[in-house]
Parts: structure tokens; C-alpha cells; sequence
């Protein structure tokens, strides 16, 4: 948009060289009237808003911009009925006008003469520009994180099997804390919480969130940290896209949770937490469940414990009464072979006359044998022994001579005799 | 002759049964050779007879005594 030229033309000419003179009254008159022709159809400006101030029903403030040249800033009026008209609007998109956003606002210029000063009567806002440049901002401060390696840096950071110990963020005045605090009572768990208050939109928000959370990350008596905070506009909810706040979530040693009350829109905060909850209520309830589901497992493990325990107890049982059954069933095999040899024993005992029985028979045949030598059995027979008067045996005619005496012994008895003659 | 084989049936007594076994046998291939004097052949058989009586003797005692035993053990 070209700056406008004034156009005087229809001022009085009365005056030096030309130029007219005109009354303050009358300035301001043509200072408007000029106006009026040159932005006819209003006019869409973009700035931040600074110095927000309400009066009664009417909102002051002042819509700036860093330019090349320096500040630029023109005031602004945003009356009451104006006001009410953009409400709906805004709600519709969730914004809330404050300090630090950037707009970009329609509006008819206006001096107003008892002043002096030059204004701008706002009667329409561009939602999108400004959810659009918040969307930006975040954009850069994700990008600046993630290039910093921060981004996934608190969702790495384990979490305790019983998080007990809770370093609460959050405003003690609001309903955010309330509920939070609600459930957690409500699971008869035993948290021990850490809460610092804070103020969770406004100027010093940034500041102070960032203090807290720091603060609490690095005390060594917790074992998380939650974030929370009530529902709000989405440009409250822009603090926590604060990179400040993000850094501070994102290096903290203990793993953030964050509830920030808001069930569409993720703030950076969220982006970086270990975990991000919708409220408040879910934050709490998120711990919960990790302390139950640690319990849960507590007691799953003993009871697996004590299941192990009974069957390895009948295990062992079993192979007592097991081991004692083999032991008994050898014990019966072992006696059973024993008195089977036993039994052997005792039949090869009975054998024994049988033996004695052979040891007979060749006695027998060795009695038998004798008898057949006995001389008495050959002369039964007839045969005779001759012997001389001196007892030798004859065995040949040529120890005998006629007239020598023999004496001839048969089975029965002796007869004795003189040699008449020998015949070789 | 058998009326002189009084002497050799008092031999030494045998120390046992194998022992008077073994006289017997000694005495038994002594008798089988050919030259045998039948004066020693009468002796011998004495004596051989007095063993074979004692070697009848030793196995009759030895089943007595173990009948005896057996029929301690029972029916088992």
C-alpha cells in the first residue's frame, strides 16, 4: 500500500504564499477527511501487539514492527462493540488476543482532534494470519531443537518402574492443578508431590515455567516431572511453544509429562516431553497407571514366584517319592537275585550226595581192579606159588635141582615136596 | 599170604580222602606192571584194601553230614 497524498485542494486559499492557515479544529477535520478518501475501505495492517489494555469494555494497545528503518508502531482502539462482534470468531479459532501476537487487523484510521493522535479503529482480524505465524514460530523453534538434538532427547529418558515422586509445574489457583491433584488422591497410591506455582500465561510465564521446571529436573528426590495447566485460547497455549520452555523440557534429566488442557493443539512443550497427556486429569492418571501397572507387575512377579516355588517343591517331591520307588524296586530286584542264588546254592547243596555218589563208583571200580590183583583170586583159580625152604619165590626151573625141597602154596593151604627131576 | 598182610595194613593212616585216593592209584599202576612180586603183590592189595575201606568210611561220614545240614536248611 503506496503512502497516501494529502489533497487540499478544497481548503481555503487565504493565507501566506499560497498556503492556507487553518484552525487545529479545522486541521484535524481535513486530517480526517483526507483519511476517509484515501482508505475509503479501511485498511489491513500486520504488527504485534503490544501494550494490551483494557478499559471498561474498549481495549487499547499499540500494533508494532521492526522494520529495516527502525520501530513502527500505530494505536490502536478496539471498542466495545467491535469486540463483540470479532468474539465469536476468534473463540472459533481458539485465539486470544494479548501482548507478543502477531496480527494482522483491519480497521479505519481515525485522528482523534482532543489528542491529537492518530488511530486505528479496529473492527476485523485476519485469525488465520496469526495462527499461521504462531505455526511458523513453532516451526522454527522445532527445527532449532531438533538441529540442537534436544527433540527425541527427554522421550529417551527412562522412566522410573514406580514414578512416585512427582515435581509438579502448574498454577495452584486453577482447576488444572485441581484435577490433577484429584486423581492422584483418588488412586490411594502413595505419591509424594513436589509442586512449584507458577503463572501459566502473561508476560512472566515463560520465565517462570522454564525456572520451575529446570528447578525440578534436577532435584534428585524425583523420579518425573509433570507439566500441567488448564484449557486456554491457542495463543495461550503459545507459551508452551516458548523455545525457552521446550529447552528446559527437552534437557531435563527426568522424564516430562506434560497435561497442558488442550485437546487439538500440541505445543512445543508436548512435541519434546517424555509424554504428553490432553489434561491435566490424564497426566495424573498416565502416572497412575504406571505405578499400578509396576505394582501389577510386582505381584504378577511374586505370584510367579510363588508358583515356581510350589512347583519346583513338588517337582523335588516327586523326585524324592520318584527316587524312592526305584530304591524300592531295586531293593525288591536286588533280594529277589539274592535269594535266587539262594536258591541256587541251596539246590547245588542238595547236588552234593550226588557227587559223593561218583567219589562211590570210583572207589568201586578202583576196589574192582584191586581184587583182580589179589593172588588169592588167581589161585582160587588153580595157579600155585612154589617157594624154597627160605622163602624165595621160583620163578625159573633153573633154581631147582633134583632133590631139592619145595614147598607149593595153594588158595586153601601149603604142600610140601622134593624135586625128582628138572627139565629146562 | 593173606595171613602176612597184617604189617602193610597198619601203614601210616592217611592224612584224607585225596590223599588215601592218590596211594591208592600209586598202588594200583605198581600192580598192573608185569614183574610184580607176588609177595609185594599180596601186601599191596592188603594195603590197598585198608585204604578203599577208609576212602568207604570218609564218603559215607561226608553224607551223613550232609544230609544232616540239608535237612537243617528246611524246605526253603
Amino acid at each position: 500500500m503506496s503512502q497516501p497524498s494529502f489533497d487540499f485542494a478544497d481548503v481555503d486559499n487565504g493565507g501566506d504564499g499560497g498556503i492556507p492557515t487553518l484552525g487545529v479544529g479545522e486541521l484535524a477535520e481535513a486530517i480526517n477527511g483526507a483519511l476517509r478518501r484515501s482508505f475509503a475501505d479501511g485498511v489491513w495492517v500486520r504488527g504485534e501487539i503490544q501494550g494490551w489494555s483494557e478499559r471498561g469494555p474498549h481495549v487499547y494497545f499499540r500494533l508494532a514492527e521492526e522494520t529495516a528503518d527502525g520501530k513502527a508502531s500505530v494505536n490502536v482502539q478496539f471498542f466495545a462493540p467491535s469486540r463483540a462482534r470479532l468474539k465469536p470468531l476468534l473463540m472459533k479459532h481458539r485465539l486470544r488476543l494479548a501482548d507478543g501476537l502477531k496480527v494482522r487487523i483491519f480497521g479505519h484510521l481515525d485522528f482523534f482532534a482532543p489528542s491529537g493522535q492518530l488511530g486505528l479503529k479496529m473492527s476485523g482480524i485476519d485469525p488465520r494470519f496469526t495462527l499461521g505465524e504462531l505455526a511458523l514460530q513453532r516451526d522454527d523453534v522445532v527445527r532449532r531443537l531438533v538441529a540442537a538434538g534436544l527433540y527425541d532427547r527427554n522421550r529417551q529418558r527412562p522412566l522410573a518402574v514406580a514414578p512416585l515422586n512427582v515435581g509438579v509445574v502448574t498454577s495452584l489457583a486453577s482447576a488444572a492443578w485441581a484435577d490433577f491433584l484429584h486423581e492422584i488422591e483418588r488412586s490411594g497410591l502413595g505419591f509424594a508431590l513436589k509442586v512449584i506455582d507458577v503463572r501459566v500465561q502473561g508476560e512472566r510465564a515463560v520465565a517462570e515455567v522454564t525456572a520451575a521446571v529446570r528447578a525440578l529436573a534436577g532435584d534428585p528426590h524425583l523420579d518425573v516431572v509433570a507439566l500441567v495447566r488448564g484449557g486456554g485460547g491457542r495463543t495461550e497455549l503459545a507459551t508452551f511453544d516458548h523455545e525457552a520452555i521446550a529447552t528446559a523440557i527437552a534437557s531435563s534429566p527426568l522424564p516430562v509429562f506434560t497435561g497442558l488442557g488442550h485437546e487439538i493443539d500440541r505445543a512445543v512443550a508436548d512435541e519434546v516431553a517424555h509424554t504428553a497427556l490432553k489434561t491435566p486429569t490424564a497426566c495424573a492418571a498416565a502416572l497412575v497407571e504406571a505405578v499400578q501397572s509396576f505394582r501389577a507387575a510386582t505381584e504378577q512377579a511374586w505370584a510367579a514366584i510363588a508358583q515356581r516355588g510350589a512347583s519346583q517343591l513338588a517337582a523335588a517331591a516327586s523326585d524324592v517319592s520318584a527316587t524312592a520307588q526305584g530304591l524300592r524296586h531295586r531293593v525288591l530286584a536286588a533280594v529277589e537275585r539274592a535269594d535266587h542264588r539262594l536258591g541256587a546254592a541251596n539246590a547245588a547243596l542238595r547236588r552234593a550226595p550226588r557227587m559223593l555218589d561218583v567219589e562211590v563208583r570210583h572207589l568201586d571200580a578202583v576196589a574192582e581192579r584191586v581184587r583182580l590183583l589179589d593172588p588169592a583170586v588167581t589161585m582160587a583159580r588153580g595157579w600155585s606159588i612154589t617157594r624154597t625152604p627160605d622163602g624165595r619165590t621160583v620163578r625159573s626151573v633153573a633154581q631147582l635141582a633134583a632133590g631139592d625141597r619145595i614147598i607149593t602154596t595153594f588158595a586153601d593151604g601149603t604142600a610140601g615136596s622134593r624135586v625128582e627131576e628138572t627139565t629146562p | 599170604m593173606s595171613n602176612d598182610a597184617q604189617p602193610t595194613v597198619n601203614g601210616p593212616t592217611p592224612g584224607g580222602y585225596a590223599e588215601a585216593l592218590g596211594e591208592l592209584e600209586q598202588i594200583l599202576t605198581a600192580l598192573e606192571r608185569s614183574d610184580v612180586d607176588v609177595d609185594v603183590l599180596a601186601d599191596k592189595v592188603q594195603r590197598a584194601t585198608v585204604l578203599i575201606a577208609f576212602c568207604r568210611d570218609r564218603i559215607g561220614r561226608a553224607r551223613l553230614q550232609i544230609e544232616q545240614v540239608v535237612a537243617e536248611l528246611g524246605d526253603g
